[in-house]
């Protein structure tokens, strides 16, 4: 599988002024936590013309649902507005698309509990904060989320 | 008389020679870490975390054998004049305990006191400043290996020092982190796959 190109990906969304929030394991690298992630996460605002921006991102990115490669399915509008999780695959590397998180928060809940980061290069995009990325893990508590909680609840405690 | 083919003298199978090691020694004379010591640090939750540090000594080790090999090659530094023909083996025994340089990532100065490693970071870090970026150049991001010295672990076995370090980069230096450590990891992959 291509690895993923962060910057690329967010640079394109960020072009196309889409309305999301970084969540998942690149949003707590960014808050500082030392972890490892292959994909990114996002959370998009299901607003009509937020789904417009949205999708004119995914095309510049060639974006297919990296579950069938061979079929090749390319997202549509429709399935982007409700809250399910769209796992595709971009010339730059997989990118997942969330309507909502498992635990049900949609973008105007997230977006309530982000931070604005600079990336540098004019690329300013807005992650989920430590706090909140803990509190998801914890009611997930699924095996993976157990296995990176004593590093986010250590980088939270350090954080100035 | 020819001898019976039992009777001949044969050199010690490997386990009769095990046992004349006195039990919870090690060859060099030290003492054998116990299993139960070396089962913990296997699940060890800093192992399942992104950074797995090397042992330092392995790491400073590679490191400074990296920096003897190119002063061998340039054959003077810090006034102790070298030559191309040392062996791998000589690198290799000073690397593991290199006291004359203050940058082969072992932290020592010429006198043998505690030195930095490169400008304004930590000694910890800046002595495994080894990764390669994509333009084929030494990245500025520094690695976290070669570390230690007793700086924080704590009691569920987080390394405090990395997230210390982590958090002290701006969140561009963490995303270029993460990044060159995807690539690392797909580029050797592709090794691996290629065979």
């Amino acid at each position: 599988m291509q690895p993923a190109d962060f910057e690329t990906i967010l640079k394109v969304l960020a072009g196309h002024k889409v309305d999301l929030v970084v969540v998942g394991g690149v949003a707590a690298t960014l808050q500082g936590a030392p972890i490892t992630t292959f994909d990114l996460d996002i959370v998009h605002s299901r607003e009509e013309a937020n789904l417009d921006r949205l999708m004119a991102a995914l095309r510049e990115l060639d974006a297919w649902y990296r579950e069938k490669p061979d079929v090749r399915i390319a997202p549509d509008r429709e399935r982007l507005g409700g809250p399910g999780h769209h796992l595709l695959m971009t010339h730059a590397g997989p990118l997942d698309v969330l309507g909502a998180v498992v635990t049900g928060e949609g973008y105007p809940e997230l977006a309530a509990h982000s931070d604005l980061f600079d990336l540098g290069g004019g690329l300013r995009v807005r992650v989920l904060d430590l706090r909140t990325i803990i509190a998801i893990k914890e009611r997930l508590n699924r095996e993976t989320d157990r296995a990176v909680l004593p590093v986010l609840r250590r980088t939270l405690k350090e954080k100035p | 008389m020819a001898r019976s083919r039992s009777s001949r003298p044969t050199a010690p199978r490997r386990e009769g020679f095990r046992s004349w090691i006195p039990a919870g020694a090690r060859r060099d004379g030290r003492p054998t870490p116990s299993l139960s010591s070396r089962s913990a640090a296997a699940s060890s939750p800093r192992l399942s975390s992104a950074w797995t540090r090397p042992r330092d000594r392995w790491s400073r080790g590679w490191k400074s054998r990296r920096s003897c090999e190119a002063e061998s090659a340039a054959s003077t530094r810090c006034g102790s004049p070298r030559t191309a023909s040392v062996t791998s083996a000589r690198i290799r025994a000073r690397s593991r305990r290199c006291s004359t340089h203050a940058d082969c990532g072992d932290g020592r100065d010429g006198e043998g006191r505690e030195s930095g490693g490169h400008e304004g970071l930590p000694r910890a870090y800046s002595a495994g400043m080894t990764e390669r970026d994509d333009a084929g150049g030494w990245s500025s991001a520094p690695l976290p290996i070669g570390g230690g010295g007793g700086t924080g672990e704590g009691n569920d076995g987080v390394d405090v020092s990395l997230i210390r370090w982590f958090l002290s980069l701006s969140p561009a230096e963490r995303l270029r982190v993460l990044q060159n450590t995807v690539n690392a990891i797909s580029r050797l992959r592709e090794r691996r796959a290629a065979g």
